[in-house]
């Protein structure tokens, strides 16, 4: 029909599931790739993995390893990004520092999607009370910027690397809580959700069955664009020495220590930022290319693409 | 008979798409006279939107006309520089489209928009009282009670069928020669919807505006329009006056698409429902595109496509009426068996 | 398929009643600020016996979806009574609901967005037996539903995006009639069609009553649609029933303005029954259910509306053999004879309308 015909134009990857699982991320991807903000972040995240799991092959030395005698020395042949103060190798503890970024950063965004999944589901199927309060204690969570946040949580907590990936969480948890929030009570006013309570569905199932999975694409979004600043988080928080303890190599306490010795050697500074810097638009590119393959609406470039 | 006000030649239009070129409108050719109202009727699809957006040149970007004439007032509106063309909208045609709440910009009141319309087309010189007091004379036209005072509020202040008096307000803000209504009336209730065309009909009456009324309900159509053309599948498959299309339809979709229509005299009985669906315009059939939901159709209208042909005051595209076939190659027109009414 | 007078009704709604309170907020409710409701069904009565169709007519807003879905159990009712063959239906909780499920069941307004989008038609009909927990043997398997509402068994793998309109109707259809229900409700079903589409649905829905003894409320705003289909015919306005009674006697002789109006503006497709047709079409708007005008609703349009109709709420009258008028003065206004209508008598009134 008519729809058929002025849906062909429409990228394949945004019609609801056609094809398996695995044809679907396999498009998905490909169309991710087409763009060059999605390229680049794909490549970005893929090295970066590669660089997380094989660390220790991809590492010249143990990021703990001390040579004193070479401190704080420029790149060479044998150092390519130079030393620190206690002469340990910069692109070593540069790339064991991916692990700990992902590693803090993965799982805390997890811990504030599923977080923030619950309840947002919760309040925004259930609406009315529920719904307020878990609104006013969103607002309470949102009210601090999130460094903030974690700070006055860690000073209380006190630091270690389940603390950090917790308090990052809870921090990030209100962001996912608001939009899965929203997403239900849209998700709510379609008129397949009272279909299926016609059937005599539970709520339980028409949440996991029916409203999930539409959800789902947002979320999905959300994650890439959040992994970033889980990330800057941890940095900032171990920037200021409340982040995962020393000797850790955290990105955070690369730049905090080569702060210290900025007028001698800049080496550690440019190193460490330079991993922060491409690790977050890799992700931030690509958030927003999934964005805009997934979810037109959003990106609001493109209006007439839905069905009729 | 006066001359007409638009003629429509042989129009096609295109649409680009990523599974390839779209066939939208082939061949559309019909008229309207200065004052008249012409309904254009069609199933979903058919291409009734993008022939009212053909006619202004203003399909959506991977839209292209490809063939044919448009002539408004004697002049070709394909020769038309882009200044001309922007006074012929509006001034010349104007349009109505089917939802007013998107056409109407929120976030300001009526009468700023009435007045930006205004400016649009070269009123600007005149003082800002004169354009207020020309949108409140215009709102007032429509229907729309105490219109000085309602000028100042914003569209969603107003309810569906105002709304639509509203747009159909700023169409008429320059007195346009050609009205084009695509589905003005279909997003509003039977009360409202009379309305509306009874407003039509009065506008046309009082100022001579001519109509083209786009509408895939009969009803509609039926109620106001002086002639009728027909679309299916980008095609213009008959046209002519109201009454001759509707008591002695000559094409067999025609005809079936009256029969389909339920109605209280049908109660009891089966409804005539047209088998099989609209062609596909990626992969249209080389005949005649009614061919596969056809009962006459025989060989030659899975052949060749049927040309436009003048029979009995109407303009039909249908091999039954083509008399230059051999008797034996040409379709019966057996109507017992087809859906249609005798 | 007219009913038969010796059983009760199959379905009996009594002074039902639906508002949603349009409060909004913390603040709002803080403050107990007595705000506004929107009486969108406000004491509604009818009944409808087995095997019969009611049709449903009014414009938009005046309530038809709200009362389906209040009746279905989908939006609690304020107050008021509905009943399935004596089994009182309003209160009943989410497990008292179950069983009735499958003896009452409604197709809904739009037919695209009542199914869930990201699964397949085969899942989509197989929902009602597993949400149900229909044992095995009582099901009716996928191919046999697709053939039921005339698809073909191709269309068991699609997305609802993949359907056309008609084809995601004769979904909800046979996901509606999967369970076997007694009654359906069903909501616009011909709306947003093609006028061939409309008539095979409505082609379908007849094939269904007279093979499974079907008994719908048909709700629609096309008289077309309801003069063809429905053996009874009900008008809303604002919330609330105007007038009841047969399909033939309302069409030809309407007794509420309302009703007459609303006849009176419905398009005809013919050109020679226009001639002065749009004269009289009925002015003004439809008023918000948040703030309906006093005494009778209709009275801010009404031509023969007195001071009586400003201040006085009409009652709707029964006049037996159900029929019911909800006017002041349709007596008055009523000045044809009315001799019980017979199928000759409406067939005279056809015979002038025919092409
Ligand atoms: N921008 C576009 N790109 C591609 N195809 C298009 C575009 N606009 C319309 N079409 C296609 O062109 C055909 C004609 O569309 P059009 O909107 O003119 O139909 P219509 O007769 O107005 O239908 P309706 O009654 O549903 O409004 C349809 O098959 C439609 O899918
Ligand atoms: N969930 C809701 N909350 C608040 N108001 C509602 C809700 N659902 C419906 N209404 C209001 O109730 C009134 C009746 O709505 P309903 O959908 O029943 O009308 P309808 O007769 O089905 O109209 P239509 O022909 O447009 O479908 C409308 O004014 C509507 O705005
Ligand atoms: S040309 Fe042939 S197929 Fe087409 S409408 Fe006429 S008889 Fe039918
Ligand atoms: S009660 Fe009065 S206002 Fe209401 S319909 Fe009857 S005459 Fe009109
Ligand atoms: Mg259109
Ligand atoms: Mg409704």
């Amino acid at each position: 029909m008519a729809v058929a015909a002025r849906d062909g134009k429409a990228a394949a990857v945004r019609a609801p599931a056609a094809g398996g699982a695995l044809t679907r991320l396999g498009r998905l991807i490909r169309e991710v790739a087409r763009r060059p903000a999605g390229l680049f972040g794909l490549i970005v995240i893929c090295l970066l993995l590669v660089v997380v799991v094989a660390a220790p092959l991809v590492a010249p030395y143990s990021p703990y390893a001390q040579d004193i005698v070479h401190r704080l020395q420029g790149p060479s042949l044998h150092h390519l990004f130079g030393t620190d103060e206690l002469g340990r190798d910069l692109l070593s503890r540069v790339i064991f520092g991916a692990r700990i970024a992902l590693g803090v950063a993965i799982p805390a965004v997890l811990i504030a999607m599923f977080v923030g999944l619950l309840t947002g589901l919760i309040s925004g199927y259930l609406g009315g009370g529920t719904d307020q309060v878990a609104i006013v204690g969103m607002d309470a969570i949102q009210a601090f910027p999130a460094v903030i946040l974690a700070l006055a949580l860690l000073a209380v907590l006190g630091p270690s690397l389940r603390n950090v990936v917790i308090v990052i969480g809870v921090a990030l948890a209100p962001g996912y809580a608001r939009v899965v929030r929203a997403m239900t009570r849209a998700a709510k006013q379609n008129q397949y959700v009272e279909a299926e309570l016609s059937l005599g569905a539970s709520t339980t199932r028409i949440a996991v069955h029916h409203l999930l999975p539409n959800i789902a694409a947002p979320l999905f979004i959300l994650i890439a664009m959040d992994i970033p600043s889980a990330i800057a988080i941890e940095a900032g928080l171990a920037f200021l020495g409340l982040g995962v303890p020393p000797p850790s190599p955290s990105w955070g306490a690369l730049l905090a220590d080569g702060f210290s010795y900025v007028l001698i050697s800049p080496w550690a500074i440019i190193a460490a930022s330079a991993a922060l810097m491409l690790t977050t638009l890799g992700f931030a590119m690509l958030g927003e290319t999934l964005r805009d393959v997934l979810d037109p609406k959003l990106s609001g470039t493109r209006r007439r693409r839905k069905k009729r | 008979m006066s001359d007409p006000l638009l003629t429509v030649a042989g129009l096609e239009v295109v649409y680009h798409t990523d599974a390839g070129t779209l066939p939208a409108l082939s061949d559309v050719c019909f008229e309207v006279r200065e004052g008249q109202i012409v309904g254009v009727v069609g199933e979903s699809g058919c291409g009734k939107s993008t022939l009212g957006a053909a006619l202004l040149r203003l399909l959506s970007p991977n839209g292209e006309i490809v063939g044919g004439r448009v002539m408004f007032a004697g002049r070709d509106l394909a020769s038309l520089s882009s200044g001309e063309l922007r006074k012929v909208r509006g001034r010349g045609i104007a349009t109505v489209f089917q939802d007013p709440l998107t056409s109407l910009n929120p976030t300001f009141t009526v009468g700023q928009q009435m007045i930006d319309a205004e400016r649009a087309h070269g009123q600007g010189r005149e003082s800002k009282d004169v354009l207020r007091r020309r949108a409140i004379d215009a709102l007032t036209r429509v229907g729309i009670p105490d219109a000085a005072r309602r000028i100042r509020n914003h569209p969603h202040e107003f309810s569906g069928g105002m709304r639509q008096r509203i747009m159909i307000a700023i169409a008429l803000l320059h007195e346009p020669s050609l009205l084009i209504a695509d589905e003005a009336t279909s997003a509003l209730d039977v009360t409202l919807e009379a309305q509306i065309l009874k407003l039509l009909k009065e506008i046309n009456a009082s100022h001579g505006t001519a109509i083209l009324l786009i509408s895939h309900n009969l009803g509609v159509i039926a109620e106001v329009c002086e002639r009728v053309v027909v679309m299916y599948a980008g095609r213009a498959v008959e046209e002519g006056d109201v009454y001759a299309i509707f008591d002695r339809p000559l094409h067999p979709y025609t005809r079936a698409l009256l029969a389909a229509v339920p109605s209280p005299q049908h109660r009891g009985t089966t409804l005539a429902a047209i088998p099989g669906r609209v062609p596909s315009l990626l992969a249209l059939p080389p005949g005649c595109k009614y061919a596969d939901r056809c009962a006459h159709a025989v060989a030659v209208c899975f052949a060749r496509e049927p040309a436009s042909l003048a029979r009995g005051g109407l303009r039909v595209r249908c091999f039954l009426y083509d008399d230059s076939l051999p008797a034996a190659d040409k379709p019966r027109a057996d109507w017992a068996k087809a859906p249609g009414r005798a | 398929m007219t009913a038969d007078p010796q059983s009760g009704p199959l379905l009996s709604v009594r002074d039902l009643r639906t508002f949603f309170s349009d409060r909004q907020g913390v603040i709002a409710r803080l403050l107990r600020r007595k705000s506004g409701e929107v009486r969108a069904v406000d004491g509604v009565s009818f009944d409808v016996v087995r095997g019969e169709t009611l049709g449903l007519v009014g414009e938009s807003g005046s309530g038809k979806s709200t009362l389906a879905r209040t009746v279905m159990g989908l939006v609690p009712a304020t107050g008021g009574s509905a009943s399935l063959d004596g089994r009182e239906l309003v209160g009943l909780r989410r497990r008292e609901w179950r069983p009735l499920r499958r003896r009452i069941q409604m197709i809904f307004q739009d037919p695209a967005s009542s199914l869930s989008p990201r699964f397949r038609v085969s899942f989509l009909l197989r929902e009602p037996y597993v949400i149900n927990k229909v044992p095995p043997d009582q099901q009716a398997s996928v191919d046999e539903l697709l053939d039921m509402v005339g698809l073909s068994a191709e269309q068991a793998n699609k997305y609802p995006h993949e359907l056309s309109g008609g084809q995601a109707r004769r979904v909800s259809i046979a996901r509606a009639l999967a369970l076997h229900p007694e009654v359906l409700f069903a909501d616009e079903p011909t709306a947003g069609l093609d006028v061939s589409a409309a008539a095979s649905i409505l082609n379908l829905m007849r094939d269904l009553r007279d093979r499974l003894g079907l008994t719908y409320v048909l709700i629609t705003h096309d008289l077309n649609v309801v003069g063809y289909f429905a053996d009874r015919i009900a008008v809303m306005y604002v919330g609330q029933l105007v007038e009841i009674g047969l399909g033939d006697r309302i069409l030809a002789h309407p007794r509420h303005p309302y009703t007459q109006a609303l006849l009176a503006c419905a398009p005809v497709p013919d050109p020679h029954l226009n001639e002065g047709h749009l004269d009289n079409v009925l002015g003004g708007e439809i008023p918000s259910p948040h703030d309906p005008p006093s005494g009778c609703r209709f009275h801010p349009r009404c031509k023969y509306a007195d001071p009586r109709c400003t201040d006085e709420v009409p009652r709707l009258e029964d006049l037996g053999e159900g029929e019911m008028v909800a006017c002041h003065h349709w007596r008055r206004l009523d000045l044809t004879p009315q001799p019980p209508v017979e199928a000759t008598a409406a067939a005279a009134a056809v015979a002038q309308t025919t092409l």
